[in-house]
């Protein structure tokens, strides 16, 4: 290597192994050699793999698409965080340079009953997927793309309803819930929509149809521990969940069906 | 009821409205915060009415013959029946929703699991919760059902001699330990609780949360002050 160029680094990681979702699962401990600190968690994982393949062993299985921070497909329980240590970043943007020479890294999937193992670190996130189909939407007929600014709607109620929209449905936030609760999730869901007037007609039927399904899929109950918000690689806030929980009790006082 | 169906105000039989509330995460999410509430009103006025011990016996067995008049001798145990209720729905409903989430973890848990925002007090609710449950029985067998202490005779006046029964109970170190105790976990609760429960409802403000965090963690701060004071003081200072 030439020189200037940065260190490379070698780390240990344990990783847990899973067959498929009905094998018993183990941590393997695995020698990461030659990280570059500009790499990312995943590129580091990448190499990983090569070596496993170079020997005839079964690659790691874990989630990733985009790679840019924006599909929510990457996870990653690293070291008891979810995405690892940078706060408001995901697995996939995460670089080596926030780990050190030696490091020792414990590599998990997402823990929680509504999402089952598949292989390695991969999980079923198809619970968030029945979630929105419970409610996630607006009933409205699309026809032709209106006018720009034909609806107004303030800057305050936009920049809610945006804020809630960056939520990209990885999943950290029922990671890192004690209660393995999907409430930041749902409440992100319901408020990009219920800060808008396409979304303010099935605002509480909304409430009741998302909430009573992330009961049925088995998520926990949010007990406001706020781990999510910290967790979550977008940075939603708490706000969302109150606004859930509220239009719920309307929904339930308004006697609305689901 | 299936997904997708027409929304019609109102046409939900009230008494389903009720059970499926009541069944629901978040509907017990919510009872727990409002009969929460309604126990921290409990625990204030009770500490406001105790503190009356500082004004001497007359004030103090006055108040408790008060307490035992009113309504003709039936409004405390209209009070009484509420509490329990209150105190019984609070701890079924916390049972549950502990069990609930017990099981949303899922067969394997985490090897390494870092807490980022949450604190102890959030994450031991259910033990402090049991814990003030057993200090509550032990304070009623204390001095309302009786058993523990031997009580002493009623006053001159012929009332329940309140004072001296309190006084007398404190001049014995263990059972200022257990009221300390007990008073230190009931700090704890209301620590997570007054944070916890004005989300629960819906609240949620960028001024009036922090304003109200810092007021209830106030509030419990004071109780817990007001209510160790009473067998402290006594202990330590009363002849
Ligand atoms: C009798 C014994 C008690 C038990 C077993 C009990 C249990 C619990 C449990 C399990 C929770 C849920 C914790 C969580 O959110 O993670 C809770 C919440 C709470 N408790 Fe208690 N508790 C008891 C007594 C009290 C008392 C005496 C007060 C008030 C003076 C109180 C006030 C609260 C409040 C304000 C909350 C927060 C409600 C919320 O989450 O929104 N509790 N309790
Ligand atoms: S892989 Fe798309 S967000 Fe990480």
């Amino acid at each position: 290597m030439a020189d200037g160029s940065p260190k490379t680094m070698t780390l240990t990681l344990h990783v847990w192994r899973q067959k498929n979702a009905r094998a018993a699962g183990a941590f393997q401990t695995y020698k990461a050699t030659g990280v570059s600190p500009d790499q990312s968690f995943l590129e580091m994982l990448d190499l990983v793999n090569e070596d496993l393949i170079g020997r005839g062993q079964e690659p790691i299985a874990f989630d990733h698409d985009c790679r840019e921070g924006i599909c929510g497909m990457c996870s990653l329980m690293i070291n008891g965080e979810p995405h690892g240590p940078e706060r408001g970043t995901t697995t996939c943007q995460l670089h080596m340079r926030h780990f050190h020479d030696g490091d020792e890294i414990v590599i998990e999937p997402w823990r929680a009953r509504a999402f089952p193992v598949v292989r390695d670190l991969v999980v079923d996130r198809g619970a968030f997927d029945r979630l929105i189909q419970a409610g996630g939407y607006v009933s409205v007929n699309a026809g032709g793309a209106p006018d720009a600014n034909s609806v107004p709607i303030p800057k305050k109620e936009a920049d809610l309803a945006m804020d809630a929209a960056a939520c990209i449905g990885c999943g950290a936030c029922v990671a890192a819930c004690p209660n393995a609760s999907a409430m930041l999730f749902v409440g992100a869901k319901m408020s990009q929509l219920r800060h808008l007037p396409q979304g303010k007609p099935e605002q509480t039927k909304r409430a009741l149809n998302m909430l009573n399904r992330a009961d049925k899929e088995g998520f926990g109950a949010c007990r406001n521990h706020f781990e999510c918000e910290a967790a979550c690689p977008k940075e939603i806030p708490r706000r969302v969940m109150a606004e859930a929980f509220r239009d719920y009790v309307t929904a339930a006082v308004n006697r609305d069906d689901g | 009821m299936s997904e997708g169906e027409r929304v019609v105000r109102g046409a939900k039989p009230p008494l389903e409205v009720v059970i499926d509330f009541v069944r629901s995460s978040v509907g017990a999410k919510v009872i727990m915060a409002v009969t929460g509430l309604a126990l921290w009103g409990f625990v204030i006025g009770h500490l406001v009415g105790n503190l009356q011990i500082f004004q001497g016996p007359e004030p103090l067995n006055a108040y408790g013959e008060m307490l035992h008049s009113l309504g003709h001798g039936a409004g405390l145990w209209v009070v009484r029946a509420a509490l329990l209720a209150i105190v019984l729905s609070h701890i079924f409903f916390g049972l549950r929703l502990a069990a609930m989430n017990r099981a949303a973890r899922g067969p394997v848990g985490y090897r390494t699991k870092q807490s980022l925002r949450t604190n102890t007090a959030a994450m031991t609710m259910a033990v402090s919760g049991i814990v003030i449950l057993a200090f509550i029985v032990f304070h009623l067998f204390h001095f309302t059902i009786g058993g523990i202490t031997e009580l002493p005779p009623l006053d001159e006046k012929g009332r329940t001699d309140v004072f001296l029964m309190v006084f007398q109970a404190f001049k014995t170190p263990w059972i200022v330990v257990v009221y300390v105790v007990g008073q230190t976990l009931l700090l704890s609760h209301l620590t997570h609780g007054t944070v916890s429960l004005w989300q629960s409802l819906g609240l949620h403000h960028p001024v009036w949360t922090p304003a109200l965090r810092v007021a209830g963690r106030a509030l419990g701060v004071s109780i817990f002050a007001g209510n160790i004071g009473i067998p402290l003081a006594i202990f330590f200072f009363w002849k």
